[in-house]
C-alpha cells in the first residue's frame, strides 16, 4: 500500500485540476445568473437550462448537421441567445405586477418547458458530443489534464476578460452597470432600463450556452440536468458574493473544488449534501459570500 | 315526373337494405367478438427514470401488437392501458390503483427501485399479479406471492463481474467504482464480497455521485492502486463518460460493466475508450442469438433502432404473461394465483431466453432463487466493439 | 384526493410567501417530516400511526423554529437558496439513514388509519377526514389573515424595515409564520403517507418544493381559496393526457407559463375579482338602473 501522504499529495493536485475545470462551468452559469440578477433583480430559475440548450444545439450542429467546430459553436451560441431574448420579451417582460420573485416563478415554467421539449425532440437517451480537439492529454508531473479541460479553462478566462472589457469600456456595458446600480439615475441619462434587461437575458443565455458547449463533450447532454445546473449556478453566485462578476468566478471555482474534495473523501450518498451544507454555513456566518458583498439583513 | 321518383324509391330501398344488413352484421359481430384482456402498464415515461421506462414500454407495446395480429389470446385481443408515473412514487401508487380499478388482469411495471415498493404494495393488497423490475433490495414487505421480479437480484451481476475477472482475466487485484444511487451502492458492496470470495484482492473502491461531471479524482486513485481489472458499476450515462476519463488518465485495466449500464447508448458516450469493455447482461440487439433474431429485426423495423436489454425485457414481459394467459380458460383480474402457478411450474421460452421462475418464499420473498426471471446461468458477457455489444469470445462460468 | 392534501401544504406556503413575503423552498421537506413520523412510529415502534400527526407537527415546528431563526434574516434570493439547501440536505440525510428511514426507498407498508372503527382504507372515508382537516387549516389561515396579524404580515411583505420601525416584531413574526407553514406542510405529509401507505424521501425533494411554489403562484399569492385552485391545477393538469406523456408535460409547462404571464393575480385572483364584481352588481341595483336608464 502506498504511503497515505504520497497518495494524497498527488491526488490533491489532480483534485485541484478537476475542481478548477468544473468550477469554470459553474462560474459561467453563475455569471449568467448574476447578469440577470443585476439588471433586473430576477432569480433566473432557468439558467441551467440555457446550458442544457447550449449542449443540445451544439449536438445538433456538430452531430446532426455535421458542421465543423466553430460553426457548430456559433450555431448553438446564436440560437440560444435568441431563445434568451425571446424568453425576456415574451415571458418575462409582459408579466405584470408579480414582482421579482413572481417573474422568477415564470422562469420556473420556462425550465419545465425546456425539459419537456428537449425530451420530446431529442429523446431520453443521453447524446454524445465529440471533443473540440481530440488528442492525447497533457501530463504535468503525475497530474493529467485533458485537452477539453484546457479548452474549458481557457475559454472561461477569455470570457471573463471579455466581460470585464465589455462592462468597463463599451457604452452598452457601462449602461448596463449604471442601470443595475441605480435605475432611476440611468433612466435620467437616457438609458432604457427595459433594453438593459433584454441585453442581460441575451448575455445570460450566451454565457449559459458557452458553458453547455464546453461541458457537453465531457458529460453528454440530457434533458433533465437543467435544474441541477441552475442550483449550481445560484450556489456559485452566492458563494462568491452575489452581484459581483469576480464573485461568480471565485464562487464557481470554490464550488468545483468543494465537489472535488467530497468526491475524493466521501464514498456515500452524503457527497451531494456537502456543497449545500457549506452554503448553509456561508449563510449563517458570512452571507455576503467570499468577496463579501453587502447583504441586507432584517 | 314519375320515372325519377320511382328511381329514387328504388335507390332509397337499396340503401335501406344495405344499411340494415350492415347494422345486422355489426350487431352479430359485436355479440360474438370476445371482450379484450386488459393489461395494465405502469412505467416512468417522463422524468429522470424515463430512460428505462420508455424502452421497456416500447418492448411491451411491440409484443402486444404482434400477439394481437396473430389473433390475440384465445381469440381475445390484449388491450394495454399505459400510465406514466413521471418518475414519482406518488403517481406510481395512484396509477396502480387506477389500473386495478379498471380491471387489469395483471400489471406490468414499474421497473425502478423507488417506484416498485409503493406500487407493489397496492397490487399485493388487491391480490393482482405484477411483474416488477427492481434489481436492488426493495423492502421485502411489499412483495407477495403474486409479485415477480425481473431483472434479477444485484448479487447475480456482481457475482458475474467477479467471475469474469477471475476465470477469464485471471485477475489477482481488482478495483471498483460505483455510483451512489441504491443500485450502485449495493452492487459495489456485493462486488467486493464476491471478488474476495473468488480469491481476488480489492485494492480500491470509489464512489461517484450521479450528478457529478468529473470522475478524474476517482480514476486517479484507482490508477495508483494498479488493479488488474476494474468493475464499472456506475448507473446509466455517466458510466460511458467515466470510461473516457479513465482511459485518458491512464487506467488501462480491462473494464467490466453490468446490467445497470448495459445500453450501447451509454458506452457509445465513451467513444473509442469503451472499445473492449465487457458487460454482463442478457441481450444484445446487434448480436442476437438465433432465437432472438426475429425480435431484433421486428424491433428495428418498428422503431428504427436496434433494441437493447430494456426493450427486450419489456418484450418478454408481455410474451411470458401471454404464455400464461393462454393456458387459463377465462382470465380476469382474479386470475393472479392461476397465472402464478403456471409461471412457477413451467419453463417458458421467451425472445431473450428461457425463463424459470421458482416457487414463492414467504421467508425471503425477494430471494433471487424464487420469483426472479433471470438466474446466474442466464448472464451473458458482451464485448463492446464499434460502440455495439457482441458476445464475448469467452463466456466463463463459476 | 391528492388535491386536498397538496392544498394543505399550499395553504401554508401561501401564508408564508404570499402574505408574509418570505420565499421558502423547503415545504416539501417539512411535508416529509410529517410523512415519516407515522411511518417510523408505526413500523419501527409499533405505535398507532395517529401519533404521527402530533409528533410530525411538533418536529416540523421545532425544526422550522431552529432553522428559521437564523435563516429568515435573509431575504429574497438568499432565503430561496437557504431553504433550497435545507431541503436538499434533509432529503440526502433521509436517504442515507437507512436504519431509520428505510433509505432511498423509504418505508412502505404503513399501517392504514382507522377512526372510531371507520376503516380509512376506504378512499371516500379517507377523503372526508382529509377534507375535514383541510377545512380546519383553512379556518385557521383565514382567521390569521383577517386578524391584526394579517395587517402586520402585509406590512412585513411590503417593507420589512418600515414595518420594524412601525413596531412590528419582524423577526419573531417571520419565524412564527415559517413555523405555521411548516406545521401545515407536516399535516399534508401525514395524510399523504397514510393515503399511499408509503413514505419515501424521493417524494419530498426540492423538485416537489418547487411544485408547491408553482401552486401558490398559479392560485394567486394572496388568495387563500387560490391555494386550492393552484393545488388543483398543478396536481391535475400533468395527468390530463395519459396517452401522450411527453405532450402532456409540454402542455403543463405551457399552460403554467400562460397563467403566470397573463394572469398575475393567479386563478384565485381572477375568481375573487369576478366574485367582487358579482357582489357589487347585487349591492347597487338602483345605481345601475339609473345609469342604463340615463343611457
Amino acid at each position: 500500500m502506498t504511503p497515505i501522504l504520497a497518495v494524497s499529495t498527488v491526488t490533491l493536485e489532480q483534485l485541484a485540476v478537476s475542481g478548477l475545470v468544473i468550477g469554470c462551468i459553474y462560474a459561467l452559469a453563475g455569471l449568467g445568473f448574476n447578469a440577470i440578477f443585476n439588471a433586473t433583480g430576477i432569480i433566473n430559475f432557468a439558467q441551467g437550462d440555457f446550458l442544457v440548450l447550449g449542449g443540445f444545439f451544439f449536438y445538433a450542429g456538430s452531430a446532426t448537421f455535421h458542421l465543423p467546430l466553430i460553426p457548430a459553436v456559433l450555431f448553438s451560441l446564436v440560437i440560444v441567445s435568441a431563445i434568451g431574448a425571446f424568453v425576456q420579451l415574451a415571458i418575462v417582460r409582459p408579466g405584470r405586477g408579480s414582482g421579482h420573485i413572481g417573474r422568477g416563478a415564470s422562469l420556473i415554467g420556462v425550465s419545465l418547458l425546456v425539459t419537456a421539449v428537449t425530451a420530446d425532440v431529442w429523446g431520453v437517451n443521453p447524446l454524445p458530443v465529440r471533443e473540440f480537439t481530440p488528442g492525447k492529454p497533457y501530463f504535468l508531473g503525475e497530474v493529467v489534464i485533458t485537452r477539453q479541460q484546457v479548452w474549458i479553462v481557457g475559454v472561461t478566462l477569455v470570457v471573463v476578460i471579455a466581460l470585464q472589457l465589455f462592462f468597463q469600456r463599451t457604452t452598452a456595458g457601462i449602461a448596463m452597470r449604471a442601470a443595475s446600480l441605480n435605475p432611476d439615475a440611468a433612466r435620467g441619462v437616457g438609458v432604457s432600463v427595459q433594453r438593459m434587461a433584454l441585453f442581460a437575458f441575451i448575455l445570460a443565455a450566451a454565457l449559459g450556452s458557452i458553458g453547455g458547449i464546453l461541458i457537453t463533450p465531457l458529460t453528454s447532454v440530457s434533458y433533465n440536468t437543467g435544474f441541477a445546473l441552475t442550483i449550481k449556478g445560484f450556489t456559485a453566485a452566492i458563494l462568491g458574493g452575489l452581484g459581483s462578476m469576480y464573485g461568480a468566478v471565485v464562487g464557481g471555482v470554490t464550488l468545483g473544488l468543494i465537489e472535488s474534495l467530497s468526491a475524493a473523501y466521501i464514498t456515500s450518498g452524503y457527497q451531494q449534501a456537502v456543497p449545500m451544507a457549506v452554503l448553509i454555513l456561508v449563510f449563517l456566518l458570512r452571507p455576503g459570500g467570499i468577496l463579501g458583498t453587502s447583504v441586507s439583513r432584517v | 315526373m314519375k320515372r325519377p321518383r320511382r328511381v329514387m324509391l328504388i335507390a332509397g330501398a337499396l340503401v335501406a337494405i344495405a344499411l340494415l344488413t350492415t347494422l345486422a352484421t355489426m350487431a352479430t359481430a359485436s355479440s360474438t367478438a370476445k371482450p379484450p384482456i386488459k393489461v395494465g402498464v405502469e412505467m416512468p415515461n417522463t422524468g429522470p427514470l424515463a430512460v428505462i421506462g420508455i424502452n421497456e414500454k416500447n418492448g411491451i407495446v411491440l409484443a402486444a401488437r404482434q400477439i394481437n395480429a396473430k389473433g390475440g389470446i384465445n381469440g381475445r385481443k390484449i388491450a394495454l392501458e399505459i400510465l406514466d408515473d413521471q418518475s414519482s412514487p406518488t403517481n406510481a401508487v395512484t396509477n396502480t390503483t387506477k389500473l386495478i380499478a379498471d380491471g387489469s388482469v395483471a400489471i406490468l411495471g414499474p421497473n425502478a427501485g423507488p417506484l416498485v415498493a409503493p406500487s407493489s404494495a397496492v397490487a399485493v393488497r388487491n391480490n393482482v399479479l405484477q411483474f416488477v423490475g427492481s434489481a436492488s433490495d426493495v423492502t421485502g414487505t411489499t412483495a407477495g406471492p403474486l409479485t415477480f421480479f425481473w431483472p434479477p437480484h444485484l448479487g447475480i451481476w456482481s457475482r458475474a463481474m467477479a467471475c469474469y475477472m477471475k476465470a477469464t482475466l485471471h485477475a489477482k487485484t481488482v478495483a471498483g467504482i460505483n455510483s451512489t444511487d441504491p443500485a450502485g451502492l449495493q452492487t459495489g458492496k456485493q462486488f467486493k464480497t464476491w471478488a474476495e470470495k473468488f480469491g481476488m484482492q480489492v485494492v480500491d473502491s470509489e464512489a461517484v455521485d450521479l450528478t457529478a461531471t468529473d470522475t478524474s479524482v476517482q480514476w486517479t486513485k484507482i490508477r495508483q492502486a494498479h488493479p488488474d481489472a476494474v468493475a464499472n458499476m456506475i448507473t446509466g450515462a455517466l458510466a460511458g463518460t467515466a470510461t473516457k476519463t479513465a482511459r485518458t488518465l491512464g487506467v488501462d485495466a480491462p473494464m467490466i460493466g453490468y446490467q445497470a449500464n448495459a445500453q450501447p447508448a451509454v458506452w457509445k458516450l465513451g467513444g473509442t475508450a469503451s472499445e473492449g469493455a465487457v458487460i454482463s447482461t442478457t441481450f444484445s440487439g446487434t448480436d442476437p442469438t438465433a432465437g432472438q433474431k426475429t425480435f431484433a429485426r421486428t424491433f428495428l423495423k418498428n422503431y428504427g433502432t436496434t433494441p437493447d436489454t430494456y426493450n427486450a425485457f419489456g418484450y418478454d414481459w408481455m410474451n411470458v404473461l401471454a404464455y400464461a394467459l393462454k393456458r387459463i380458460p377465462n382470465p380476469t383480474a382474479k386470475s393472479g394465483p392461476a397465472i402464478a402457478k403456471i409461471l412457477e411450474s413451467k419453463k417458458i421460452v421467451g425472445a431473450m431466453q428461457t425463463y424459470r421462475f421458482g416457487k414463492y418464499s414467504s421467508v425471503n420473498p425477494q430471494n433471487s432463487a424464487t420469483h426472479t426471471a433471470v438466474g446466474k446461468n442466464d448472464v451473458v458477457f458482451m464485448t463492446v466493439k464499434d460502440g455495439e455489444f457482441y458476445h464475448s469470445a469467452k463466456q466463463p462460468t463459476c | 384526493m391528492l388535491i386536498v392534501i397538496n392544498a394543505c401544504v399550499t395553504l401554508g406556503l401561501t401564508l408564508l410567501f404570499g402574505f408574509a413575503g418570505q420565499i421558502s423552498l423547503a415545504q416539501a421537506a417539512f411535508m416529509g417530516v410529517g410523512a415519516f413520523a407515522p411511518a417510523i412510529l408505526a413500523i419501527k415502534h409499533g405505535l398507532s400511526p395517529w401519533w404521527g400527526l402530533p409528533v410530525g407537527i411538533v418536529i416540523a415546528t421545532v425544526v422550522a423554529v431552529l432553522i428559521g431563526a437564523p435563516v429568515l434574516r435573509l431575504e429574497g434570493l438568499y432565503l430561496a437558496m437557504a431553504t433550497t439547501a435545507l431541503n436538499i440536505v434533509m432529503v440526502v440525510v433521509a436517504e442515507q439513514l437507512t436504519a431509520i428511514t428505510g433509505g432511498p426507498f423509504g418505508l412502505a407498508g404503513l399501517h392504514p388509519l382507522s377512526l372510531f372503527g371507520w376503516d380509512l382504507l376506504n378512499v371516500s372515508h379517507f377523503y372526508y377526514v382529509v377534507l375535514f382537516a383541510f377545512l380546519l387549516l383553512y379556518l385557521l389561515a383565514h382567521r390569521l389573515v383577517h386578524s391584526p396579524i394579517g395587517g402586520m404580515l402585509a406590512a412585513l411583505r411590503h417593507d420589512p424595515r418600515a414595518a420594524a420601525l412601525a413596531g412590528v416584531p419582524v423577526p419573531v413574526l417571520k419565524v412564527k409564520v415559517f413555523a405555521i407553514s411548516a406545521a401545515f406542510s407536516a399535516v399534508g405529509g401525514f395524510f399523504l403517507a397514510e393515503y399511499l401507505l408509503l413514505a419515501s424521501p424521493e417524494q419530498y425533494s426540492i423538485v416537489q418544493s418547487l411544485y408547491f411554489l408553482l401552486m401558490v403562484v398559479v392560485g394567486g399569492t394572496r388568495s387563500l381559496p387560490g391555494a386550492v385552485i393552484g393545488a388543483a391545477f398543478v396536481t391535475v393538469v400533468p395527468q390530463l393526457l395519459p396517452d401522450l406523456p411527453r405532450e402532456q408535460q409540454i402542455l403543463f409547462a405551457a399552460s403554467y407559463l400562460v397563467i403566470v404571464v397573463f394572469v398575475p393575480d393567479g386563478l384565485g385572483g381572477v375568481i375573487s375579482s369576478i366574485w367582487k364584481r358579482v357582489r357589487a352588481s347585487f349591492a347597487e341595483p338602483s345605481s345601475t338602473a339609473e345609469r342604463s336608464a340615463g343611457g
